[in-house]
Parts: C-alpha cells; sequence; structure tokens
C-alpha cells in the first residue's frame, strides 16, 4: 500500500517537537482527552463523527516536556472505507507527503466496549510504532462492575496501559506520567500497511477474546442500564412516539420558558430607546440609533433566549446519547427516501447552521449521496429561521392552549420544523428519483452509553451558542441595519408627499419594484425591501423588518416593539406565506458559497437556489390563496 | 450639522465593512484592481479588502469553514490542511 518499506535507523527526536496521535474507535473520547491535554475546546459530542478532520493542540507534561497532539477521526480498522477513516489511516502510517508519522500512538479505548476497541490496537501495533494504551472511561466500567486489570493488559499487549476519565479535570494525568516516562523520544519508522493484513480478521477477534478473558472480569457486572433503556426508546412502536413527544415538548418549551427573558431583553433595548430619545434632539442620527440601530439589530437580540432554549435541549439530547438513537429511528424512513444512514449527521447539524452540516458530508462515502445530503441540508429549520418564525408566530398566532396542555404557538412552530424535515425528505425522494439509486447504503451506528449531561459541556455549548448569535447580530446584522436606514432615509419625502418618507426612498424604490413579482404571495413592499439584506442572512430580515417599520410609522402610531406592529399590518394569509417562504427559500448566501466550495463547482448552488426559490415561491402561493378562500 | 456628520462617518464605516467583510471573495478583487488602476497601492488595498480569504461572510466563526479547505473531489485525496490550536495548558 505504498507505505514506508524500508527499515531506518531510530533517530532521537528531542530537537523537534514529538507528535502523539489520538486514536481509536469513534466515541470512546478522543476529543474529549485533546481538549483536556490541550485546553482546547474542539466540539465533543456523544455520538460517533463528530470529528472529520484531524486537529493539531500542543502541551507540555508535568516533567516539561513540550508535546504536539493530533485527533484524528475515529475509524474502526485501519482498512479506510470513507474519507475521515483515510485521514487516520494515512497520519498513522505516515502515508501523507511532509507529514512524517507520529512519534508516538495513545489508543484510546472504551474500558465498557473492550470487545470492540481492542481490534484496532492489535491492527496498529503491527504497524510498530511506539504506543500507551488509554483505559478511558474507567469510571463508567468501574460503577458497572466490570473489572480490567490494567497491568496484565500491559503485559498482553506490550505495551504501557493507563485509566484516562477524559471528562473529568485531572483525568489525563496518568497519561501525561506515562508519555514523561517515555521521553526521550525516537522516530520509529511504521511498518508498511500490509502487515496489519497478515493475521486474518477472526484471529484478531480471537486474540481479543483471549486477552479479555485474561485481564477483565464481568462477574458483578450490574447490567448495562443502556440496554434497558433502550428496550423502551427503541421499541419500533414506543420509539418514534417518544422521539416525537421530546421534539414537540422542546418547541413547547421554546414559546413557555422564553417570555420573562425576551420581555426583559425588549424593555432594556426599548430603555435605550427612550434615553437616546430623551437626551437628543429630533435629527439624523438620532433616526439612525434609533430606527436604524435599535429598531433593527434590537428586534433580533430578543430572540436570544428562545435560541438558547432551543439549543439547551439539542445539546442536552447530544450529550446523554440520545441523538444517534433518533438517527436508528429514522433510518428506515431516511433509507426509503434514498438517503445513506451517515446523512443524520450532517442532517442533525444543519439544525443549528447548514454550515457545518454541508461540511460534515464529507464522511458520506458515495458521491451522490453526499451531494444529495448537501442539497437537502438547508431545508432543516436553522437556528437563523427561529426569529423569523417567533416574530410572526407571536404576532398572529393566538397565546392560547389547545387540548389544556399544549400552546398553540409552540404547535406552529413544530409544524414548521415537521415541514423542513418532510420537505427534505421529499426532495431527497425527487433526487432519488432522477440521479438513481443503486443500493441502499446500510447504517452502521455504534449507540453510545447514556449518562447524565455534563454541567461544564452544557454551559460551554450555550455559551459558545451565545457568541456565535451576538457576533452575528454585532457585525453582520449591525452593518446591514445601517445600510438600510441610510437607503430607507434617502432620498427624502417630496414636497406633498403622502406615504411616509421611505415610501420615495431608494429602497422603497426597490421594494415597491419587487412588490410586483411578490404580490401574487402577499407580500408587500416592506416585506419586500426586507427580503434583500435577509439574502445574507436570515434572521437579518427581523431586523430589517424593525427598521423598516420603524421609518414607516409616524406619531401616535409609532410603536417600539415590531410584534404589535406587523400583526396590525398584515393580513393573515401574507404572515402564513412569509412563514411558507422561510420554509424553504435559500435566504443564505454564505450556504450557497460553502455549497460552491464543498462540490467545488458554480452548478450546485445555482441549482440549489433555483430549486429553493422555486419551492418557496409554490408553497407561499398556495398558502397565501388557500388562507385568502378560507376568509383569513 | 454635527449629527449629519457623524452619521456620513458611521455609513461610510459600515459601507467599507460590508464592502471589506462580506463581499464575496471575487468581487473584492474585482475592488482591488478598480482601486490600483486608479494609483492605490496594490498590496495595502489587498491587505485591507481580505483578497486571500474565501470565508462566507456570515459575520461569526460558528463551523470553522473559514479554517479549513473544502473537501476534495475524490474519495481517495485526503484533506490537505491542519487546523492548528496551540493553547497552553
Amino acid at each position: 500500500m505504498g507505505a514506508v518499506e524500508k527499515a531506518l535507523p531510530e533517530i532521537p527526536v528531542q530537537a523537534k517537537t514529538p507528535m502523539v496521535a489520538l486514536l481509536g474507535n469513534p466515541n470512546c473520547g478522543k476529543t474529549a482527552l485533546f481538549n483536556r491535554l490541550t485546553g482546547a475546546r474542539q466540539k465533543v459530542a456523544n455520538y460517533a463523527g463528530v470529528t472529520i478532520e484531524r486537529k493539531e493542540g500542543s502541551f507540555h507534561s508535568p516533567a516539561g516536556h513540550h508535546f504536539r497532539v493530533l485527533d484524528l477521526p475515529g475509524a474502526y480498522s485501519l482498512s479506510a472505507h470513507t474519507p475521515d477513516e483515510e485521514i487516520t489511516r494515512d497520519v498513522v502510517a505516515g502515508l501523507r507527503a511532509g507529514d512524517p508519522a507520529p512519534e508516538v500512538v495513545v489508543c484510546v479505548v472504551n474500558a465498557t466496549n473492550l470487545r470492540l476497541n481492542l481490534r484496532l490496537v492489535l491492527e496498529i501495533k503491527r504497524l510498530g510504532l511506539p504506543m500507551v494504551l488509554a483505559l478511558n472511561m474507567v469510571d463508567v466500567a468501574k460503577k458497572r462492575g466490570l473489572h480490567i486489570d490494567a497491568d496484565r493488559l500491559a503485559q498482553e499487549l506490550g505495551m504501557p496501559v493507563v485509566e484516562t476519565v477524559a471528562v473529568q479535570a485531572g483525568g489525563e494525568k496518568s497519561l501525561l506520567r506515562a508519555l514523561d516516562l517515555m521521553w526521550p523520544l525516537h522516530v520509529t519508522p511504521p511498518n508498511p500497511l500490509s502487515a496489519i493484513d497478515k493475521v486474518s480478521v477472526e484471529e484478531t477477534q480471537r486474540e481479543v477474546r483471549r486477552i479479555l478473558d485474561a485481564v477483565s472480569s464481568d462477574a458483578n457486572d450490574t447490567g448495562n442500564l443502556t440496554e434497558k433503556i433502550d428496550n423502551v426508546v427503541l421499541h419500533p412502536f414506543a420509539g418514534p412516539v417518544i422521539l416525537a413527544v421530546l421534539m414537540f415538548l422542546v418547541f413547547q418549551a421554546v414559546f413557555s420558558w422564553a417570555n420573562a427573558p425576551m420581555d426583559l431583553i425588549k424593555e432594556g433595548v426599548d430603555g435605550v430607546g427612550g434615553m437616546i430619545k430623551g437626551v437628543m434632539a429630533d435629527g439624523m442620527l438620532r433616526s439612525l440609533l434609533v430606527e436604524g440601530i435599535l429598531g433593527g439589530a434590537g428586534s433580533v437580540l430578543v430572540f436570544l433566549p428562545q435560541i438558547l432554549i432551543l439549543f439547551f435541549f439539542i445539546l442536552v439530547l447530544e450529550d446523554c446519547g440520545y441523538l444517534p438513537r433518533a438517527a436508528f429511528l429514522l433510518d428506515r424512513l431516511m433509507g426509503g427516501v434514498g438517503l445513506s444512514g451517515r446523512a443524520f449527521i450532517p442532517l442533525l447539524s444543519s439544525f443549528a447552521c447548514a454550515i457545518p452540516g454541508i461540511m460534515a458530508a464529507r464522511t458520506i462515502q458515495n458521491p451522490r449521496d453526499r451531494l444529495v445530503t448537501i442539497m437537502i441540508a438547508p431545508l432543516m429549520t436553522c437556528s437563523a429561521r427561529l426569529p423569523v418564525y417567533a416574530l410572526i408566530i407571536a404576532a398572529f398566532i393566538p397565546e392560547r392552549e389547545v387540548w389544556g396542555f399544549m400552546s398553540l404557538q409552540g404547535l406552529v412552530l413544530f409544524a414548521l420544523y415537521f415541514a423542513g424535515i418532510a420537505s427534505a425528505m421529499a426532495v431527497a425522494y425527487f433526487f432519488k428519483r432522477t440521479l438513481g439509486s443503486k443500493h441502499q447504503q446500510p447504517l452502521m451506528l455504534e449507540l453510545p452509553a447514556y449518562h447524565w449531561p455534563h454541567l461544564q459541556n452544557l454551559a460551554l455549548g450555550l455559551w459558545e451558542r451565545c457568541k456565535i448569535f451576538l457576533s452575528r447580530v454585532g457585525t453582520i446584522i449591525l452593518t446591514l441595519m445601517i445600510l438600510l436606514w441610510f437607503l430607507s432615509s434617502f432620498p427624502g419625502a417630496p414636497e406633498g408627499a403622502t406615504h411616509p418618507p421611505i415610501y420615495y426612498s431608494l429602497a422603497g424604490i426597490l421594494g415597491r419594484g419587487l412588490e410586483y413579482v411578490f404580490a401574487p404571495i402577499g407580500f408587500n413592499w416592506q416585506i419586500c425591501i426586507a427580503l434583500v439584506p435577509g439574502l445574507a442572512a436570515r434572521e437579518v430580515a427581523v431586523g430589517a423588518l424593525g427598521t423598516v417599520y420603524a421609518l414607516s410609522q409616524s406619531g401616535d402610531e409609532l410603536a417600539q416593539s415590531l410584534t404589535p406592529i406587523i400583526a396590525s399590518s398584515w393580513a393573515l394569509p401574507t404572515a402564513l406565506s412569509l412563514l411558507a417562504w422561510y420554509v424553504f427559500a435559500p435566504q443564505c448566501m454564505s450556504t450557497l458559497s460553502v455549497v460552491r466550495r464543498e462540490t467545488n463547482s458554480m452548478r450546485y448552488p445555482l441549482l440549489m437556489a433555483a430549486y429553493m426559490f422555486a419551492l418557496a415561491y409554490a408553497a407561499s402561493f398556495l398558502t397565501y390563496r388557500i388562507a385568502l378562500a378560507f376568509g383569513g | 450639522m454635527v449629527q449629519q456628520v457623524i452619521v456620513a462617518v458611521i455609513v461610510a464605516a459600515a459601507v467599507l465593512h460590508f464592502c471589506t467583510k462580506y463581499l464575496p471573495a471575487a468581487w473584492r478583487r474585482q475592488i482591488v484592481y478598480f482601486l490600483t488602476k486608479r494609483g492605490f497601492d496594490q498590496e495595502k488595498a489587498a491587505k485591507l479588502f481580505n483578497t486571500k480569504s474565501s470565508g462566507c461572510g456570515d459575520g461569526c466563526s460558528s463551523c470553522g469553514s473559514c479554517e479549513t479547505t473544502p473537501a476534495e473531489t475524490t474519495t481517495t485525496a485526503p484533506l490537505k490542511r491542519v487546523i492548528k490550536l496551540h493553547v497552553q495548558r
């Protein structure tokens, strides 16, 4: 396989920083250990396939030695089948030009599942590289009553074995000590990859069983709680019902829990607006600050609590290990429409933002499946749609209970998320019929053990989402709101004008021009103006509506909050039509840009924009006309 | 008058920020070409308009896509660049 065939003499490497590679099965805690060693905050989740690129960091050991460390994508074997597994294989075998093999391989194994994990260890051992075995999750194994004799395991494998708990502070100390003991490190050229195939898989597995019999005892195993929970959660009938109920409760909470913090932010924004009006004379600067910046960026800021509540639930489900079960439950549905089982993680990531979802599609082996996943990823309801949905729902859907326990607003939000998923499945089915699908790719997914979510992970995850949202409000949204205010304020109204000045402005002229195209789906000229900056990112449309309506109001009409303004300005069919538009419309240039980069072609982003705009227009048209017919 | 001057400065800064940060890379390169033809220092203009960046311009670093290269079109070719994190413990 083209590896280094010639044995080279060992060369001491203290002169340069030695490289430590973290290697192991998916979801055994490599990235958590990487974060623990380097102090980094790479994404960690309780399911396989989170790491799709190798990541490099560095650290100093307690003895003061400096190491570089590589976090590699998880693999079950060095016989790679996907691009991410190939990265792992090539790095360890030193097959990458300009990248020598690592000086030490730290093989991370899940102590509760050695039967599966040790096969890779034996494979890597045949490469002849210096190795350390990190017996991770020993705390979980001990709680279950599994006893593993680490010293005996070290004897059997012929390498140091250390116990680690990557999710606990200090859980990496034994590994650091082991690395210090190996100092000074030597460059050891790896054996050719063909060495792995010298022993058959069956023989390797027999060796794994022999070692396990010698080193571990499960006589005190208290039983696997995960299996007991899975008997219910993965039940063919109860499983999908539980999934639907969970998702439903999440969307109920988004509306029920967010009211108080949203009111607080709203009052804060209004208070700042009132203060500026109090201290500043009426003029251009005051208009920019109050109607442009506070009316625009402030309208978006209000939705921060709802976004955090949604991500709180997603992070909890992710950390406790439920999400891969959801993949398992949905696999039959996804396979039926021609999607690969591996598409679940990219599509799941797309609920936060389509961009990481599209990038995560790299783990899909089949180019056709990967393309279909990329093409439908933007249909998953990303967090940028939430402010748009929440604004319209709050303005038009009454805050009342259905059947005594469900919030109608939460129900509508749930329906919109469901509409996104259903349309993605329909589009995937269409691609399956047109592009052709020779076979259904089976889903091989290791279901992780359930555990209580780690509060630190949760807090960090929420903090990251908060930073991302605030950074967008403070950068792209703020910039576009200033530009929109300018375009909406100049030139001023002519003498004898009967409309507000914005009607005669550059933005007003553009909006009125676009109204000819969008009038059949019920959009007025103010909505048309908001759609243009909304192309940069979906939530910008909310800010744009805030600015446009702030400039459209005058005298007694002027209200600080956007929700009552649109409730009085739009008819219900228009609101429903705009909701339908945002389910489909590709109102995000960043997504199209990343699709071009990932497919290395202009063809697919153009195809994506065309089919999504066509779907959006058709859906809005139907929604608007049907709502009008029902007397909306 | 003072208000108008301040507004002009804020709007000009927003235009500059938008052009240097959120326009597509090809457009930014065109602007640099245009400015260079009119006597601007090419190196400074290229630096200001960040022509080497192909970031998606979404105003955040939520996905790390700005730091990575796109996936290769063939499944056998490995990804080239490493994301480097040098954090002291």
